[in-house]
């Protein structure tokens, strides 16, 4: 057919713009802080053969490839800017995310298939955490990185794709009936309502234990929103509330760092040479950029420790300024949108919650961080997702890209624009 | 590269990544509402349930069957049928029937469906203990 040729173009066009606006972010940066070259160019071949490497008579949102590469090359410039040598480890994070997004496409094009097994999904994430407890190493007072060699994993970040998976699976087989449940019969809501938390409160307590209050803030946040989703109980909802407020109650009197956390976002200039001195530099940060920014690589975001991981949205904003920000996020926006968009057009519940869980989590992880960094909240030390410094999160992010990616196929049919070209 | 050229290149960067975020934010509506954009076909067939005839379904693709009160064609009384269990598609001036992952399966005259297969004039559509006998196909193209 003579439709080939517009069908290879249509999958790729987004996926060119995407790499041609992270050319020119590079060509900003310092010089050789971004390469080399050889490796620039494998990364833009493997991101087009991402995009082209799709079922045939298929049509796929190719947006959500294309998006989450200029975001990862958003990042890379940024860490450029901030350290050189982080950014080298980024681009090779970037390599391997790319490959495992691409390797992992045939397996989540059969997604729905596993759509029965739900729970070796909390099986692996136990796993997960044994392994986390065996090898785990503490840094800043969180046992959250598995060590090997020279790689460093944040197995947390894997462990909230799984718990999204367990959810979509369980839930699509029993929300039709918690949703008829009525909330105040005990016996009926435990019956089907227990395995739900069996499954899943194991996770948020180990999640407390150790001590990633941020992780288990976003995951009580993608759980509501799916039991909203598969049951339209509001009651369900406001419960897990109460769950999260007792949760952060206790955590705030029993976790030493959790008091200093809102105490610094309370008062951030109370010690503003001590533990207030990360904020506080943020703030400054954030002030400098104004409205239109300093410009790239002319402000002083270095000033703000540890700025790569968990500030990086402060980094960006003084030097593209607030409107810069404001588009950073309507990017993000856009990104969880067009997911959320892909979840509604799924006919059966459990791709159209993995979708919906998909986007939560990348929706609910920006704001969580975005709104820790301006002080909309206290601050939790989760990533910025494709953007902060971080091989275990950019990985996570682009597997989460390529399942919704994969989930949003459909046949492709007789169309105008294709009868057009063909004629 | 001199200060003015980086600070112009900051604030053009940002004006294209918020065209970008403008243009990738106008989802087209046909690209995800609904199932399929094929021309709509014309589909008249016969519902049995148990081998009793229960009614006649006249429509048009895309035909969503399952037990969800949502579905164009509802098999509520089955309780062998998934919520969405299968969908007619048109395609290109053919019908074809395609199965949604349902867990006691589809069947085209007896043969399991895996993914999309095309349906013509006479076939019989197993789901659950409901049997559909397409009568009529009305191509429009």
């Amino acid at each position: 057919m003579t439709n080939a040729l517009p069908v290879i173009a249509r999958r790729l066009v987004p996926m060119l713009i995407a790499l041609a606006l992270d050319a020119w972010m590079f060509s900003f940066a310092p010089v050789h802080a971004i390469g080399p070259s050889w490796m620039l160019l494998l990364l833009a071949a493997l991101a087009c053969f991402w995009v082209l490497w799709q079922p045939a008579g298929m049509r796929r949102d190719d947006f959500l490839p294309a998006l989450a590469v200029l975001l990862s090359g958003l990042g890379v410039m940024l860490v450029a800017r901030l350290s050189p040598h982080l950014a080298q480890r980024q681009l090779v994070w970037l390599l391997v995310s790319l490959v495992l997004a691409i390797s992992a496409g045939p397996f989540f094009s059969t997604i729905r298939r596993l759509a029965a097994v739900k729970y070796i999904w909390v099986i692996l994430s136990l796993i997960f955490f044994g392994l986390l407890v065996l090898f785990g190493r503490e840094v800043n007072g969180a046992k959250l990185w598995i060590v090997l060699g020279p790689v460093r994993y944040e197995p947390v970040e894997i462990i909230k794709l799984c718990i999204v998976f367990f959810l979509a699976a369980y839930l699509s087989e029993t929300g039709d009936v918690i949703a008829m449940t009525r909330p105040w019969s005990i016996r009926e809501n435990a019956k089907y309502l227990g395995p739900l938390l069996l499954g899943w409160l194991p996770a948020l307590i180990i999640l407390i234990l150790q001590h990633d209050i941020g992780m288990a803030a976003l995951l009580l946040a993608v759980f509501a929103s799916m039991l909203y989703a598969a049951t339209r109980r509001i009651d369900l909802v406001l419960g897990g509330l109460c769950v999260f407020a007792l949760c952060a109650w206790f955590a705030l009197h029993h976790y030493g760092y959790v008091q200093t956390r809102v105490s610094v976002w309370l008062h951030p200039f109370a010690d503003p040479l001590g533990r207030g001195y990360q904020s506080a530099q943020a703030y400054f940060s954030l002030a400098a950029g104004g409205l239109f920014g300093t410009g790239y690589r002319l402000g002083h975001p270095e000033f703000i420790p540890n700025v790569a991981n968990d500030y990086v949205y402060a980094a960006f904003s003084e030097e593209f300024g607030a409107l810069g920000g404001l588009v950073l996020l309507w990017l993000f926006g856009v990104l969880a949108f067009r997911m959320f968009a892909v979840a509604v057009a799924q006919p059966d519940l459990f791709a159209k919650l993995l979708a919906l869980g998909m986007g939560a989590t990348l929706a609910f992880q920006t704001v969580v961080i975005t709104g820790g960094v301006v002080g909309l909240f206290p601050l939790t030390g989760i990533t910025l997702p494709f953007v902060s410094y971080g091989g275990s999160s950019l990985l996570a992010n682009f597997l989460l890209v390529a399942l919704v990616w994969a989930i949003s196929a459909r046949p492709m049919t007789w169309s105008r624009e294709s009868s057009a070209s063909s004629s | 590269m001199n200060d003015a050229l980086l600070r112009r290149g900051s604030v053009e960067l940002v004006a294209a990544l918020a065209l970008v975020a403008f243009v990738a934010g106008r989802v087209r509506k046909d690209a995800f509402v609904g199932s399929s954009t094929g021309p709509p076909i014309h589909v008249v067939a016969t519902m049995y349930s148990h081998a009793d005839r229960v009614r006649e379904i006249d429509g048009f693709t895309p035909l969503l069957l399952g037990r969800a009160h949502d579905c164009d064609v509802v098999l509520a009384a089955d309780s062998d049928a998934s919520r969405y269990h299968a969908r007619l598609e048109g395609d290109d001036s053919m019908l074809f029937l395609r199965d949604l992952e349902s867990t006691n399966g589809t069947f085209l005259n007896g043969t399991p469906v895996r993914g999309s297969i095309e349906v013509r004039d006479g076939d019989e559509i197993d789901l659950g203990v409901t049997r559909l006998r397409i009568e009529r196909i009305g191509r429009t193209v």
